[in-house]
Parts: structure tokens; sequence; C-alpha cells
């Protein structure tokens, strides 16, 4: 049986997943006056030929599909599925944390905010995924 | 997958037995969780007309009774699994709705900001907005793609060189060397063939500055320390304004099309502004040189420099590399038709040629390893014969008819070596060295593959060598300062001296009457 934090606990993932999807939309560099998206980025890397290789090629195929993931995720859990969610949650976050650490790394002393907040958001997904999956009672 | 309900409630809300049948109260603190915490389950009010007051009531002893459960007016609530449908079907069509918001997201997402224009005034419209914002990154993707690309590989190599002043991702965010406005701005768009065209600015009023000390590649600093120096007051940006229907000769720049519309090229700009300065035609498609490539790296150089020594200038177009130098692939017929013409005799003959490989960033960078020729020079033939013996170290031997044979074994900073440690300030001597090393790592020919041919790129060749030419700018300006900013206490640097020749007048180190630097 279920306790009753848990309905509040599967929520964790996928709002942290909705929480990298909005971040990602939000700026993570600038070029002059203009303010560079997460989503920019990897089409700007695209398009100056940066991305080669397959691997890279569907990471950024993914990567554009976040918001999609992130919708997904908390479609699972409307519809009683918050395992699935919090999988769903997880590639989400996982992908937002990996990008983004790496374009905070590069881009040091940046002051667009996309890429910490995708960073926060990524942990908290992760970390709702983690209670989700090492909680929720399988069913039987 | 394995997957588990957020909630179970069955079991939780088996429907309870009659009134009748209720058991005893539950004792304290063992009450049954109320229904509306438990989703799935719809309370269902039965009044019970007559019934009698039940023990549960609330204000009968106890009082332990959910409200929920038995209410005030004696309804009796019965919780049970009636009717999750209705629920189910809002969870179903809030998914299907988020996921479609998700994929919409997505499709809004892929199709941002295109980098092709639908006509030749967008793109230009779109580069200038682009300057006008500062946005270098949005300029380089208006360009044609094969010119972008070949920015980003520069801009690549010259970062991996380590060379200081090649710009950053922060200097992309804090580049404020120049400001440009323009308003109202009116265009006229002239083809000169089906994929070229070129967009000029015709009328608008317009506003830039420029501050030559935030220039990069340390040429801003170069400026900044030579006014200094010189005791100059410090650079102020110039502005300057007017309106470009004022303008005799207005601004053009050319634009190119391929298979997603149309992008700004500065190479077809040049290539065009140089045609109309002569006062060619245009060029006419039909007659393009075509891409003839070589099958390996060395022998695309190998064909060049022999298509060179017979002045087989269309052979040598046809070498260049298709990407970048389209445009020479383009106006090569313009430029052969006012060709010097091609010599009886080759003007030399390469008998041996070659190189060693190395990578960089979508080229191939081949170094001579050794070279062999022959050529002809009034009437006298002269042999040259070059190897290098190690890195960095040659072994040189010329021969000229009458002469006698010139034979030498070295290294190119022997006579260097000698002079820098009896002259130069050790940090001077570094610097050095770094340019030294950096000459041998950058330098070469950059050939590039394209459909399995290979061609020789020569703006990548030249490109290459920027970094070299902003640790020379930065050599120089750190020689000269260390020139002008000598004082008595201090190490005087290169050229500095009681007899130093490089004094400036208004600056740290006047020149006095007597000559002598005070």
């Amino acid at each position: 049986m279920s306790r009753p934090s848990d309905g509040r606990r599967v929520w964790l993932a996928p709002g942290g997943a909705v929480g990298v999807a909005v971040a990602t939309a939000l700026p993570w560099a600038r070029s002059g006056r203009r303010a560079v998206s997460g989503y920019d980025l990897v089409g700007i890397a695209r398009r100056f030929a940066l991305i080669d290789g397959t691997a890279l090629r569907v990471a950024a195929a993914a990567w554009l599909c976040l918001p999609l993931a992130a919708a997904a995720s908390v479609a699972l859990v409307a519809l009683g599925r918050p395992r699935a969610a919090a999988v769903a949650a997880s590639g989400t976050a996982l992908a937002g944390l990996l990008v983004a650490s790496s374009v905070v790394k590069v881009a040091q002393g940046s002051s667009a905010i996309g890429a910490p907040l995708t960073i926060v958001s990524s942990v908290l997904a992760l970390a709702g995924a983690y209670l989700g999956l090492a909680h929720l009672p399988r069913r039987t | 997958m394995d997957d588990q309900p957020t909630h179970d409630p069955s079991a939780a809300f088996a429907p309870p037995p009659p009134p009748s049948l209720l058991p005893p109260p539950p004792p304290s603190g063992a009450i049954p969780p109320e229904p509306d915490a438990l989703p799935g389950a719809a309370p269902v009010q039965v009044t019970l007309p007559g019934g009698p007051p039940s023990p549960w009531s609330p204000g009968a002893a106890g009082g332990q009774v959910p409200p929920s459960w038995y209410q005030a007016d004696q309804s009796y609530v019965v919780a049970r699994p009636a009717s999750r449908r209705p629920r189910r079907l809002a969870a179903v069509v809030a998914s299907v709705a988020l996921v479609a918001g998700g994929l919409a997201t997505t499709a809004v997402v892929l199709r941002q900001r295109p980098a092709a224009q639908p006509t030749p005034e967008a793109a230009v419209q779109r580069f200038l907005g682009a300057l006008e914002d500062r946005d270098l990154l949005g300029a380089a993707e208006t360009l044609a793609p094969a010119e972008r690309a070949l920015v980003v590989d520069l801009l690549a190599d010259w970062r991996d060189t380590g060379v200081s002043g090649v710009p950053t991702d922060g200097d992309l965010q804090r580049f404020d060397a120049y400001t440009l406005t323009l308003d109202d701005l009116t265009t006229v768009t002239q083809p000169v063939t089906a994929d070229i065209a070129v967009v000029e600015l015709t009328g608008g009023r317009y506003t830039a500055s420029a501050d030559v000390t935030k220039l990069p590649f340390g040429i801003g600093s170069f400026a900044a320390g030579i006014t200094d120096d010189l005791g100059g007051e410090p650079a102020s940006p110039r502005t300057t304004s007017g309106d470009l229907a004022d303008s005799e000769d207005p601004p053009r720049l050319a634009t190119v099309r391929d298979g997603d519309g149309w992008h700004v090229s500065l190479m077809y700009t040049v290539a065009e502004a140089a045609r109309l300065s002569a006062g060619l035609q245009a060029p006419d498609p039909a007659r393009r040189i075509a891409d003839k490539g070589a099958a390996s790296p060395d022998a695309a150089v190998r064909e060049m420099v022999d298509a060179g020594s017979r002045g087989d200038w269309r052979r040598m177009i046809e070498l260049t590399s298709p990407g970048e130098l389209a445009v020479l692939h383009d106006y090569g017929p313009l430029l052969l038709e006012n060709a010097p013409p091609a010599p009886v005799e080759p003007w030399f003959t390469v008998t041996d040629l070659t190189f060693d490989r190395k990578s960089a960033r979508n080229s191939t960078i081949l170094t001579v390893k050794s070279v062999a020729g022959t050529a002809t020079l009034d009437g006298r033939t002269a042999s040259l014969k070059a190897e290098q013996t190690s890195a960095g170290c040659f072994h040189v031997l010329a021969t000229m008819d009458g002469e006698e044979p010139i034979d030498r074994r070295g290294c190119a900073d022997d006579g260097f070596g000698q002079a820098a440690n009896d002259q130069l300030t050790p940090e001077l001597r570094d610097q050095f060295a770094k340019l030294q090393q950096l000459s041998d790592d950058i330098g070469g020919i950059a050939v590039v593959e394209v459909d399995g041919l290979w061609y020789v790129s020569p703006v990548r060749t030249v490109g290459r060598l920027v970094p070299a030419v902003v640790l020379g700018i930065d050599l120089f300006a750190s020689a000269f300062r260390g020139a002008v900013g000598a004082t008595d206490d201090m190490d005087p640097g290169f050229g500095a001296g009681a007899d130093d020749p490089m004094c400036f007048p208004g600056g740290k180190t006047e020149c006095d009457p007597t000559g002598q630097a005070d």
C-alpha cells in the first residue's frame, strides 16, 4: 500500500524534468546583445558543423526532444506510471546535467542563467527519480 | 517494465459493511484514511431515513469517527471504487495534451532560426541585424556554409595553438569594439547569375562607431599599449553617421544560393567589388572552371606546383578547394582572360618534392620535407636541393653555372639564438622561442578532401598563420614597450639603451636634443 507522501513524491522527478526543459529554453550564452538558449546552442553547433559522428548527432537530436521527454514524464505520472515517469525524467535530467555542466565549464564567467538552472533542475529530477524508483513499491 | 501505480485504492476502499453490521469504533489513532486522500474512489452519500443514531455519530462518546464517513446530517458516506473512468479519461486527455505540447515545442525548437533565407534581401537583412546586435555568431551563421566552416575551423585551429588574443566564448559576450544602428534601410537586388545576387544598400540612416582598442587578436591591446607608450590620449570610439542614400559608392553585399536558400558571402562580395572595379562582365555559369582534385594530399600540392611552373592558371584553379574558394571557380574564366600568358618553357622544374603530414581541423597540413628543382635564369641553369635533416634543421645545396656551389647545413634558429642570448631580455627571448615553435606548428600547406579528391586551400594555408602574426604583433609590442618604456633602473630590453634609436617625441622616453633618451 502506498504511503500518503507518495502522491507528492512522484511529482518531483517530472517537475525537475519540466524545469530542465524550461531552463534549456532560457539564455545559456550571449553573442553581443543576442541571448542564446540551449536549443540555439545546439542549432549553432549543427550549423557550424561542430557535431561530428553518430554519437554526437544522436545526442543533439535527443537534446531537441527534451521538451517532449519532460512532457512524457508528467503524462506518465498522470497515467499512474510513476516508475516509467521517473525513468523518462532521469534521461532528461542526465542529458541536461551533462550538457549544462560542459557549457558552464567552457563558458566560465558567463552570467547566463540557463545552464546553472538546468543543472539545479536536473539534480532535482534525478533526486526525484531516485526516490521514486527506490521507494515506490513495485506492482505486485 | 514493472510499473507501479501511484495508489492502489482497491484495498483501502472496499465497501464498508452495512450500518447494522458496522464493527465497533476503531480505537483512537487508528482512523481510516479519508476518502478524498485516496484517489480512485468517489464518496457516495447515502441517507438513512429514521435510522438510529450511531454511536459513531459526532458528539457521541469517543467521537473518533471521520466526519466524511458519517456526517452531521446523519447521512452515511460510503466510499466505493465507483466510476474511476472519468478521472482516468481526464488523465489520458491531459497526457495526450502534454505530449502534444512537448511535440509542438520540439518542432518549434527544430525549426528555429534557419541559416539560409528565402531571398537575398532577407539574407542581408539578417546579416546586418546580427551585426547591429554585435552578434558575431549570428552574423557567421548567415554566411555561406563553406565560409562558415572556414571561420570555425580557423578559430578552432587558432585556439588550439594557445595563442593569447584569440576570441573566446566570453569575448563573444563582451564584444563591444563597435556599435552600428541602421534605420529605414532600403535595398536593391541585382542578380548576377541564377545563384549569385548582389544586394545594394541604397538608403537608410546609419550610425557607427568603432573602438580599435577593443579589437580581438591582440590588436586592441597593442593599439592601447602603443597609445599609452606614446603618451597620447586614450583612444576613444570614433562615431560616424549619415544616410546611405548620399553615398556615391553604396555598400554592396553579395549573396549566394545553395540548396537551402540564400546566404551572405564575403568571398563573393570581394569578387564582385573587384569585378565591378575592373569593369568586367558577370561570370557565365556555363564557363565555370570545374573542380578537379588530385588523388592524394601530396599529389594536390605537387600538381599545383607543376601547374604554377608552366603558368597553367586553369589547372591551378581546378586544384583549389571548391568549397571556400568556389568563387575562384565561378569567376576564374574572368581571371584567365586577363592572366599573363603561359611561358614557352616552364619557369622552373621540380624534380623532387616530399612532405610530412599532420592533421588539422577538416584539413591536412603538409610541410616540405625535401625539395629539388632546376630553373633557367638569364640563360644559366640553377639548381636547388633542400631537405629537412631533423626538426627545424635543413641541408641546402644550391648550384648555378659558373658559380661556386653553396652547401649549408643548419637550423632555423641558429643565427637568431646567438643574437637572442646577447641582446634580448629573458621575457623577449621566451616570446621569440614561442614564435619559432608556433611557426613550426602552424606552418604548412593546407589541403582538403572533397568527395574523395584533394584540393589545395590557400585560404586555410594563409589563415592558419594568423596566430604567428598575432604573436609577432605581441612580440613587437613588447619590444616597443621595452624600448620606449625603459627607465634607468630597469632592464632596458630589446633595442633600449643609452644610444637607443627608438625614442619617440611625446613618449615616455623622450628624444633630447643630443639624441639621448632620458
